[in-house]
């Protein structure tokens, strides 16, 4: 590799690790106005809170906002050189009605602009054999004026067009980032492909060429969002470039952190979501469980080999066509009714401490517990909530985020 | 950008800018034959900060564009002449491009004109009319030239209900590709108006365009409210103007009246 694109890629990559956090900010320019990305500079203000390794805009924006980028240590900019309409769906203005696909930039120009990288789509899966030649000669031909100005190219490889299908998405990506790769492409954006194993071919496809994984449309939970993140690491990916996903949501500043510290540190989801080792109160929103019970089962199995709502260390009710949730309130009158000093309440940890050797299985806890979530089981020893150890599986699996864990 | 293009560029902006108000009338006449034209710029030549001419134009009118209280001229680039004999797409001849900023540039404009239409029938006109001032705006900064991209929805695909959003989504691509100044018809209510200015976050022109919305000098006073820099005004108020008319036009983007 060439001096000048070194330094680019590892302006991309941390040298450290050779990952990557990268936040597109380019759809306007692809779909239009869509939320989140009103004014990009606001957005892209808040977002610098946060830590990444680059931003991706479009060469518009390039020379708007380029008072952002000046200071030291400033994420890198990798700017757009082509534009696709293949992205107006039904619910964006002007919906596509024929895919198009067309470079706007030498990349040169991108250099010009204070690029550090240069980004392109190609699409697989044209109906049209003709159209899908000339997309890859614009590919190549731009890859190939990248590497006349050391400029590194991200190709975001995309399976789109008549003969792309839910059953060959996989396959039809895989040859497309074998394509790329033979295009000469220096680091590939994908779409996840929804499980680890087709995701590591597809990481395999790309012959050590960094793959980064594209985050699609924003999910509806955080947790969601940071376990992909942690499957995708696993399956060999680089990174991600993680767009909607991060400006739509609340704090987008928070959620790159949180990005960032899956990426490159290593850390797992409950340390980024600051779970472990802190202190947790469950909160229960009895006005959206929906009574699948779902909490119950998986209570009882993760405390055990059993899936049995009898022995879960939380309760759902019904009464009066509504739901009751009753979990452990930490209110710690078990622990002073029990005679022997069997449970404790571990302030520091906000969690309760069983000891069973020094159980007698009496149930005076039982009989003291306010909520009636405390029972013992079959051999007459009670089953205390101790919160998983800081990650509450409840809280987990709970489809409609009725029962909450908040740190105190 | 190296700062000197930059520099050079804001130069180029600021013979545009009325220095006092700090907005711009730009009356656009490249549409209209020799005579006519001569008249409009010998008639309202006191009232307005710029003209867009096309080259041609340039050489015919020229004693009117000379002198420091001259108003700038902004040479219009038809996209479409870039296609003319070839049917392949722009990146591999934008010299085409180049060569049409640095003929400009010769002449002494003060910035570079083009169109953006929202709404074109086939998919394919509307890359190659992206593509072209995409490649217009790096010969642009390259050159150290502004830009002026000017919006126009126009088409079979543009209702009365999709015009707003429309006109949005032209301004937000056109800034995007890499425009300086964005020219747009008024949206017909100030909150989407506003939405525009907000989100585009670069200089915007009130077009002067019949719309499925009207227009009137209450457009123009509303939108220089919510933030416009100014106008461009064409074929729809030029084709019968009296100098009257552009001088209040005029006052009003300038003084406010």
């Amino acid at each position: 590799m060439s001096v000048g694109k070194n330094i680019r890629m590892n302006s991309i990559f941390n040298p450290d690790d050779g990952k990557c956090v990268m936040l597109p900010v380019d759809h306007n320019f692809l779909v239009g106005p869509i939320r989140g990305l009103e004014n990009v500079e606001e957005t892209l203000k808040r977002a610098l809170m946060g830590r990444l390794d680059a931003v991706m805009v479009s060469p518009g924006q390039a020379k708007r906002l380029a008072h952002l980028f000046r200071k030291r240590g400033s994420p890198a900019l990798v700017i757009r050189g082509d534009w696709s309409n293949a992205f107006r769906e039904k619910t964006y203005t002007l919906p596509v009605r024929s895919i198009q696909e067309i470079l706007i930039a030498h990349p040169r120009d991108l250099l010009h602009l204070g690029a550090t990288g240069a980004v392109i789509y190609y699409f697989v899966g044209y109906g049209d054999e003709e159209k899908q030649a000339q997309h890859y000669e614009r590919m190549r031909w731009f890859i190939k004026n990248c590497e006349a100005v050391e400029l590194p190219c991200l190709v975001t490889v995309m399976p789109m067009g008549e003969k792309v299908s839910g059953a060959n998405f996989v396959d039809f990506l895989e040859l497309g980032v074998r394509m790329a790769v033979e295009a000469g492409a220096d680091m590939l954006e994908v779409p996840y492909t929804q499980d680890v194993d087709t995701f590591r071919r597809i990481v395999a496809a790309a012959k050590g060429v960094p793959v980064l994984c594209a985050g699609g449309p924003k999910a509806a939970r955080l947790r969601d969002t940071l376990e992909i993140v942690v499957e995708l690491l696993h399956a060999g990916a680089s990174g991600v470039v993680f767009g909607r996903q991060v400006f739509q949501s609340e704090d987008p500043a928070a959620l790159l952190n949180m990005l960032y510290a899956l990426v490159h540190e290593g850390k797992t989801v409950e340390e980024v979501l600051g779970l472990i080792g802190r202190r947790i109160r469950l909160k229960t929103l009895a006005e959206k469980c929906i009574g699948c019970r779902l909490c119950e089962i998986i209570c009882s199995s993760s405390h055990g080999s059993s899936f049995s709502m009898g022995k879960a260390r939380l309760r759902i009710r019904e009464a009066q066509g509504k739901y009751v949730i009753s979990t452990c309130t930490l209110c710690g009158l078990c622990a002073k009714a029990c005679p022997v000093g069997a449970i404790k309440v571990n302030v520091e940890l906000g969690r309760l401490e069983f000891n069973e050797e020094k159980c007698i299985g009496c149930g005076k806890c039982v009989e003291a517990c306010p909520t009636e979530v405390l029972k013992l089981d079959e051999k007459g020893k009670p089953l205390i909530c101790d919160r998983c150890q800081g990650d509450p599986q409840c809280v987990r699996w709970c489809p409609v985020e009725a029962i909450i864990a908040e740190v105190y | 950008m190296e700062l000197t293009e930059l520099w050079v560029e804001n130069m180029r902006i600021d013979r545009i800018i009325n220095p006092e108000s700090g907005k711009m009338l730009i009356l656009e006449i490249d549409w209209a034959n020799d005579a006519y034209s001569e008249r409009i710029i010998r008639d309202c030549r006191n009232y307005c900060d710029g003209v867009i001419v096309s080259k041609d134009q340039v050489n015919r009118l020229h004693p009117y564009l000379m002198g420091s209280s001259a108003p700038a001229f902004i040479i219009q680039i038809d996209w479409k002449s870039f296609y003319q004999g070839f049917q392949r797409s722009l990146y591999e001849n934008s010299e085409i491009v180049n060569s049409a900023v640095e003929e400009a540039i010769l002449l002494g404009a003060s910035s570079i004109t083009s169109s953006f239409i929202v709404g074109h029938d086939k998919d394919e006109d509307e890359a190659r009319n992206l593509e072209a001032i995409s490649f217009l705006a790096r010969a642009c900064e390259r050159a150290g030239v502004p830009l002026i991209i000017r919006c126009l929805p126009f088409g079979r695909r543009i209702t009365k209900e999709n015009f707003c959003r429309c006109v949005e989504l032209g301004a937000r691509v056109a800034m995007e590709a890499g425009a300086d100044i964005v020219a747009i018809p008024y949206t017909g209510d100030q909150p989407s108006f506003n939405r525009i200015v907000y989100g585009v976050n670069i200089p915007i022109l009130l077009l002067d365009v019949q719309t499925p919305l009207g227009r009137s000098i209450d457009s123009l006073k509303s939108a220089l409210e919510i933030g416009a820099v100014g106008a461009i005004i064409s074929y729809e108020t030029l084709k019968d103007y009296t100098t009257q008319k552009v001088k209040i036009i005029y006052e009003v983007i300038h003084g406010g009246s």
